[in-house]
């Protein structure tokens, strides 16, 4: 019987995003993230003295660029080659792009399969297979260049592929599920996709997802897979490895008619959503969503309850909060009164979608781009379509904002 | 609409079951106030009011007496003219029952609350003093913008200012343009310097691909290197090492050429040579001592044989050792017999004289006179306590003869001292019986008191002085003090009046002629026809087409149409003109409005001019009544009556002073009138007598109190003496005991041998023969013993001399001394014997042990020249030595010549010697130098190089672990990403708020717009009731975008509303709140009213206005005041035209 880890997109170094690291106890807790998990699974393979270790792509990022990062790997890839555990690695599209990953001086441990793809024996009865990313894309399939499964063997095959296609990931080393399942292989090592997902257990097909999220957009569990292979059978074994989970959470607070009570439903929440989560540590992003009764209070203190919600996150338990977002309307009574309050916000509603203020706010929103750093210009409004938007869907929660402090300045 | 009829707070604060019933509708204003002292529970009640609307909150203040559990509030309302009630429960479910306790949805009640949230609700339509402090702090803070103040009293935000100022201040803080100090200036500030640092301590790839490469180069020069250098450094050894064996090669052979003639000899001596050269000496000295011992054993043995032996006297040694210490004692006799028999002569003759000195009897034996040394103590005692006794009788009589001196002059003292005759007594006594202590000071208080009065009342008179009439005494008042102030503040505001009324008259003067000029300018052009001329234009069309219209003819025709062409064309001009015109029509407008201004304010200086002489008139006849032949302006004479009530109120109190003070003043002269008569002065006043008899008085108390010290002096010394006198005859009957004790003991010791009188003197005698009669007995005992000892020594010697036949001699010491040294010479014979038989018996033992020893030795040679060949075998230590150490010296040759060829092998690195001699052949001390010369500057040259190369790598080698696995550049990294995501976040929450910003301004010109005539005229009718019409209008003035609110005042003056004092800023947002409510009603929602003591800060006159607005509101509305003020409630009920309801807690 053997054992082997195998994990991809590891994105050495590249950088956690969330506001919430504005705390710097929070960021002494996690800080580098991606190291600790990359870390944490050599502590494993040593653990559960693995045969081998497989990194199926992205072992770098594509924009760290640091020899510092080469400098980490290198020790944990001697943490490895001391306990005698070999470590297959095929080149990721980020791996391709980054400098960092064609000047590493390997020990012998370590095998890289080339552009060209090749076969090692790992044991009597194991062979690896492989073939790396030849540059940053790879707009066509790669499995032409898989040599054939060693017959009588077990035979594993590493692969860097975006499969038919996935939300928020470019195309890359396109294949299918059946495409795979039809080369003969028992086990498809794969990488790239970063939420994890098991395809097939026959032949076992097997994309990890990233071992550590870096944001909200890469929430949930994280892990790895343990493959044990005995007798030939192939059984696998997910493996949590974040030490920060991002999670997105909502809560409807429609029935919410007092402070008290929005802080219990809060605390509730917050509680609930600790016990769901498996990582030490945790970075939520909180929506509350409905009609409260106190709509506008809520929205007026929004600062207040942004505190509030991090104090009560702490409480329950190394929690921290993203972002507090409100995706709140008032209730439909409050809508279409006849105050001045109500008439004010009709008239704003009107003023909004006039083109005149529209050309102003847009002038506004211009001349604060040209004031921030390129990137995080292109980052807010790429171009001009993005930059009429984000003045609108400013311009409307700001409105919001300013009548929320009205209504409740005396409240 | 809702109307509260009936509200019940059923267990609500501290109310349980309290009814409030606000009746029906009807068609008078439905104004209310519920008045009670504070903390009476106003607020509570309108609380309760919300409660019901609203509910109660999770957390209720006014649970503390009723459980919030229990909490319950109930009422009647009107509900669009429909009585329902309802009643309010603290529950998450049912909260809402209707009077027979059916649960109902919150619509029903709801659903007729205009969509008002309760804060809504609270803001809209629950009025305090802190809202319209707010409110009149946001006319300030909104400039007097009228978009902000009209839409802030429309939506009840009363610092609607606050609000979008602070966002305003809030974006500005996180970006402006081109400031230094926002929060997104910093986080650039901040990202800039993470990016900084990133690039000075990262590596990238490139930098860390030329460090590899740089130190592999480093390595394998430095390998070059060392190779270079090694190769040099051994064939310098290999130099060196040839350099070193030459000479060696060269003692080789000398040292073979040495041994060669020892061939046979031993390769190793197996004992030690260097024990030899002992050994020899060893031998030496054994046959010496062989020698000397033989003579030495023959002549002691001749000595001894000569020594004579005499055992008799040897033994007597012991007897005389016995007769040593009677030997001693005798030559002690001999020494000091004499000395002790002269020493007992002298005692005795001391004794003989000592007896003379006490006249002791001639002849008598002195012995007889010698006391024992207790005897000899007691006499010492008696006679020192007779003298003891003797000097105490002595003192005691001198005493007396000194107190009896002392007695006399006392008596001599107090018979000076008689008692006199004075008037001393009789002041004391008058003094005393008039308190004259308390007296004095009570009569200087009355003084000052009295002084100050009257000086008061002289200033007070002076000060009525006029022109030229003073007073002595108080005038008579013709008029009262009230008259003369109501006169002079009259005048004063006649004086005021005429004034202003003057300078309106040139103002409405001056806007006349102003106005005038603008009319004449309009129609000095004479482009507009006035209306009467249009009038007439119209006139004749209506008439000519009436014509036309009955004729319907061409010849009507014409005339009619000339004239509508007329009629269209001043109408089309008019129109042309119409703002001329308007402006025209406001100006005759105004002109006629001034003309009546100026006759109106003509009239009023006349009235007031004749009021002001009126009232001149009157003060004049007044001042003439007091008799002043001067005018007076009313307000001196309101100043003349205030000065001449201040005298009267100064002539009243002297009086009250003089009469306070009378029976003091009357003491005073009964004193002075009782010590006239004793003292000695003419005509006293109280002071002088006061003073004179305290000085009489003083001088009696003195001379009492000498006179009774004298008496008490003179019994003191009369009781001293008696009590001495009985201490004299004390110390007698001691003097006399002690006397006759001494008699007795002398008597009783000495037997009448000595006097008394003569032991009185002195007892040394008797301490004499005391002391002289021990030493006789001592010296008696030592001359008797001494004689004893003589006597037996003698015995014993002689005895001793006839036993070893010796003759007897007189002198028994002689005798001892010469049997003593007979015996001494005898026992030193026998000794000397002794010894010599010893040392004959040590020396025969020595000379054995040396002959054993000589034989050894000869033995032990023998043996050790066995290892020589026989050709040079030696025969004694002297050849063995010469022989050993020849084998010596060939063994150290044979093992140096060994030694150096070693070296030479190892040196040159071959195995034999044959070897070394090839590989030395030829080779010589010059060639070697001069090879190691080229070798020593070819290495000196290879080290150089690699140093160089050493430290090429080291630094390449440093550089690339420089780059480390350390988690710094993650951590900045991760730095920045959180500070771009907090720009990204600065950056839309500056958006939001400046965009919103924008919005909500742009929102409010708009509601300004829309609402500006409406509201402005309810505010404007609502101030001027508020102001009792001081602010009859309110108008705007543009400034920029905005509008400023200006107030105009009943003259025309205009005022910014910011700039209003805050009282009336106050009534300005009342009336700005009263308006809101008008149209808030006007919109449709009618809800009741609350207003909690708003009127706090208002003057009487404000409040008789607020109240006014609080019932035009009840016009529209349900209004309900709350106050603690019973003045409200009373001003309210004078000014209303239907007085409130009023509702008593």
């Amino acid at each position: 019987m053997i054992r082997i880890l195998h994990t991809a997109d590891i994105h050495l170094d590249s950088p956690l995003r969330s506001l919430a690291l504005r705390d710097a106890a929070l960021r002494d807790q996690v800080e580098a993230a991606t190291r600790t998990a990359l870390s944490r699974l050599i502590d494993l393979a040593l653990a559960e003295r693995v045969a081998a270790v497989l990194v199926a792509g992205d072992l770098f990022d594509g924009r760290q660029r640091s020899a510092r990062s080469a400098a980490f790997l290198m020790t944990q890839l001697d943490r490895l080659g001391a306990a005698g555990i070999r470590l297959f690695y095929i080149k990721g599209n980020h791996d391709a792009e980054n400098p960092v990953s064609g000047m590493l001086d390997l020990p012998d441990n370590v095998h890289l399969f080339d552009a060209r793809g090749g076969k090692v024996q790992l044991s009597d009865t194991v062979w690896i297979h492989g073939v790396s990313f030849a540059d940053r894309h790879a707009p066509d399939s790669l499995l032409p260049r898989f040599s054939a499964p060693v017959a009588g063997a077990v035979n594993i095959a590493m692969l860097h592929t975006s499969l038919t296609g996935a939300p928020g990931h470019d195309r890359y080393a396109p294949c299918s599920v059946s495409d795979l399942a039809g080369m003969g292989f028992d086990y498809w090592a794969l990488g790239h996709i970063h939420k994890r997902q098991v395809h097939s257990d026959d032949p076992w097909i097997v994309m990890p997802g990233c071992p550590q999220g870096r944001d909200i957009g890469e929430a949930g569990t994280k892990s790895a897979s343990l493959l044990t292979i005995d007798d030939g059978r192939i059984t696998v074994q997910e493996i949590p490895s974040a030490i920060v989970e991002f999670a997105p959470t909502a809560l409807d607070i429609s029935q919410v008619d007092s402070d008290e009570a929005l802080r219990a439903a809060l605390g509730t929440h917050l509680e609930a959503a600790r016990a769901r989560i498996t990582a030490p540590t945790a970075v939520l992003r909180i929506t509350l969503t409905g009609t409260p009764p106190r709509y506008w209070q809520i929205l007026r203190d929004r600062d207040v309850w942004q505190e509030q919600v991090a104090d009560l996150a702490r409480m329950a338990g190394d929690l921290w909060i993203d972002k507090l977002v409100l995706d709140l309307a008032p209730p439909e009574a409050q809508v279409d009164g006849s105050g001045a309050s109500d008439e004010l916000r009709r008239s704003i509603a009107g003023i909004a979608a006039e083109s005149g203020f529209q050309a102003a706010a847009r002038a506004e929103v211009d001349a604060l781009l040209q004031d921030l750093p390129p990137a995080l210009r292109a980052r807010l409004a790429a171009d001009e379509d993005a930059v009429a938007a984000l003045s609108a869907d400013l311009a409307r929660s700001g409105a919001a904002q300013v009548l929320a402090r009205m209504k409740g300045a005396e409240g | 609409m809702i109307r509260i009829e009936r509200l019940r707070l059923d267990r609500f604060g501290h109310f349980t079951d309290r009814p409030f019933d606000f009746g029906a509708r009807g068609a008078q204003s439905d104004f209310h106030i519920i008045h009670g002292a504070n903390e009476a529970g106003k607020t509570t009640t309108m609380e309760a009011a919300l409660r019901l609307f609203y509910g109660f909150p999770l957390r209720d203040g006014y649970a503390f007496r009723h459980q919030r559990a229990n909490l319950q509030v109930s009422a009647t309302l009107d509900i669009d003219g429909q009585r329902r009630a309802f009643t309010r429960l603290p529950r998450r479910d049912g909260a809402l029952v209707d009077g027979h306790g059916t649960a109902l949805p919150e619509t029903t009640l709801s659903a007729h609350l205009a969509g008002l949230g309760e804060d809504d609700y609270r803001q809209l339509l629950c009025l305090d003093d802190a809202t319209i402090e707010r409110g009149g702090e946001e006319i300030v803070q909104a400039r007097g913008d009228i978009g902000r103040l009209l839409f802030s009293a429309a939506a009840g935000v009363a610092d609607l200012s606050t609000v979008l100022d602070g966002i305003r201040q809030e974006a500005d803080s996180i970006w402006k343009k081109r400031a230094r100090t926002t929060r997104l200036a910093d986080l650039k500030r901040e990202l800039a310097e993470i990016e900084k640092t990133m690039r000075d301590r990262d590596v990238t790839a490139t930098a860390w691909r030329a460090l590899k490469k740089t130190l592999a180069e480093a390595q394998e020069a430095e390998g070059a290197a060392r190779a270079g250098r090694d190769a040099l450094q051994r064939r310098a050894a290999e130099l060196a090492a040839q350099r070193r064996v030459l000479p060696m090669m060269a003692e080789i052979a000398d040292l073979d050429a040495r041994i060669a003639d020892f061939a046979d000899f031993p390769e190793l001596l197996d004992f030690d040579p260097d024990h030899l050269i002992p050994l020899q000496s060893e031998e030496a000295t054994a046959r010496h001592d062989r020698d000397r011992l033989t003579t030495d054993i023959a002549g002691l043995t001749r000595a001894r044989d000569a020594i004579p032996l005499e055992p008799d006297l040897a033994d007597l040694s012991d007897q005389l050792d016995a007769l040593n210490d009677l030997a001693t004692r005798n030559r002690g006799a001999e020494l000091d017999l004499a000395r002790r028999q002269d020493q007992l002569r002298d005692a005795q003759a001391d004794m003989a004289r000592a007896a003379r000195d006490l006249d002791a009897p001639q002849g008598m034996d002195p012995a007889r006179l010698v006391l024992s040394p207790s005897d000899l103590v007691q006499l010492e005692e008696a006679r020192e306590t007779l003298r003891d006794a003797s000097a105490a009788t002595a003192a005691e009589a001198r005493e007396i003869a000194a107190l009896t001196d002392r007695l006399s002059a006392a008596q001599a003292a107090c018979d000076a001292l008689s008692p006199g005759e004075g008037m001393a007594p009789k002041v004391g006594e008058i003094l005393l019986g008039h308190d004259v202590d308390r007296l004095t000071p009570a009569l200087a208080t009355a003084r000052q008191a009295l002084d100050t009065a009257q000086s008061a009342a002289r200033t007070a008179l002076r000060a009525l002085g006029f022109g030229d009439v003073a007073f002595d005494t108080l005038p008579r008042l013709p008029t009262s003090l009230a008259k003369a102030q109501d006169w002079a503040a009259r005048h004063t505001e006649l004086a005021q009046a005429i004034a202003a009324t003057k300078a309106g008259l040139a103002q409405h003067k001056a806007d006349l002629a102003a106005r005038r000029a603008r009319a004449d300018a309009l129609t000095a052009g004479h482009t507009l026809l006035s209306d009467a001329e249009a009038e007439t234009l119209k006139a004749t069309r209506d008439r000519l087409w009436r014509d036309h219209q009955a004729a319907l003819t061409p010849d009507t025709a014409q005339p009619f149409s000339e004239a509508m062409g007329a009629l269209d064309a001043a109408m089309a001009a008019r129109l042309a003109h119409a703002r001329d015109l308007g402006e025209l029509r406001r100006i005759e407008q105004d002109v006629a409005e001034a003309q009546a201004r100026v006759d109106q304010a003509g009239d009023q200086l006349s009235t007031l001019r004749a009021e002001l002489a009126a009232l001149d008139a009157r003060v004049t006849t007044a001042t003439a009544e007091v008799g002043f032949r001067d005018a007076m302006l009313a307000t001196e004479w309101r100043d003349w009556v205030e000065r001449h009530a201040q005298a009267t109120e100064a002539a009243a109190h002297l009086s009250e002073v003089q009469a306070a003070h009378a029976p003091v003043f009357d003491r005073a002269q009964r004193l002075l009138q009782h010590l006239a008569p004793v003292l000695p002065l003419d005509d006293p006043d109280v002071d002088s007598a006061i003073a004179m008899a305290r000085k009489l008085a003083e001088a009696d108390r003195d001379r009492d109190t000498a006179r009774v010290k004298a008496a008490q002096t003179l019994t003191q010394a009369q009781a001293d003496l008696a009590r001495r006198q009985a201490k004299h005859k004390v110390a007698a009957e001691a003097e006399a005991q002690a006397s006759d004790r001494w008699q007795s003991l002398v008597q009783a010791m000495l037997g009448g041998m000595v006097t008394p009188e003569t032991l009185m003197a002195s007892l040394a005698p008797l301490r004499s023969l005391r002391e002289r009669h021990e030493v006789c007995a001592l010296a008696a005992r030592s001359v008797a013993t001494m004689q004893a000892d003589q006597a037996r020594f003698a015995d014993a010697v002689a005895s001793l001399a006839a036993a070893h036949a010796l003759p007897p001699e007189d002198d028994a010491a002689t005798r001892f001394a010469d049997l003593r040294q007979k015996s001494d010479t005898a026992t030193a014979a026998h000794e000397k014997h002794a010894e010599l038989s010893k040392a004959i018996e040590t020396a025969t033992e020595t000379l054995r042990a040396t002959t054993d020893r000589l034989a050894q030795i000869a033995q032990d040679v023998s043996a050790m020249a066995i290892l020589f060949p026989e050709r040079v075998r030696p025969r004694d230590l002297d050849t063995l030595r010469r022989a050993t150490g020849q084998a010596r010296q060939v063994i150290a040759d044979r093992a140096e010549r060994a030694r150096l060829e070693r070296a030479v092998l190892t040196d040159l690195g071959v195995t034999d010697s044959a070897a070394a001699g090839v590989l030395l052949a030829g080779v010589t001390t010059a060639s070697l130098d001069a090879a190691h010369e080229t070798v020593t500057s070819d290495l000196a040259q290879a080290e150089a190089a690699l140093t160089r190369a050493t430290e090429a790598r080291v630094t390449a080698r440093d550089g690339l672990a420089q780059v480390t696995g350390g988690p710094d550049i993650a951590a900045l990294s991760e730095r920045k990403t959180t500070l771009e995501l907090q720009l990204e976040d600065a950056a839309r929450t500056y958006l939001e708020l400046s965009l919103g910003h924008r919005l909500a301004s742009d929102a409010i010109r708009r509601y300004r717009d829309s609402h500006r005539s409406g509201m402005m005229t309810a505010t404007e009718r609502c101030f001027a009731i508020l102001t009792n019409g001081a602010y009859p209008r309110l108008t705007t003035q543009a400034d920029g975008t905005e509008e400023i609110l200006l107030a105009v005042a009943q003259d025309g003056a205009t005022k910014r509303a910011a700039e209003m004092s805050k009282g009336t800023r106050f009534q300005l947002y009342l009336a700005l709140r009263a308006a809101a409510h008008e149209q808030l009603v006007a919109q449709g929602t009618c809800l009741p009213f609350f207003c909690d003591d708003v009127f706090e800060t208002f003057d009487e006159d404000r409040t008789r206005a607020a109240v006014r607005v609080m019932e035009e509101i009840g016009h529209r509305g349900q209004a309900i005041y709350l106050t603690h003020h019973r003045h409200v409630v009373d001003i309210a009920r004078a000014v209303c035209e239907t007085p409130p309801m009023v509702h008593e807690i």
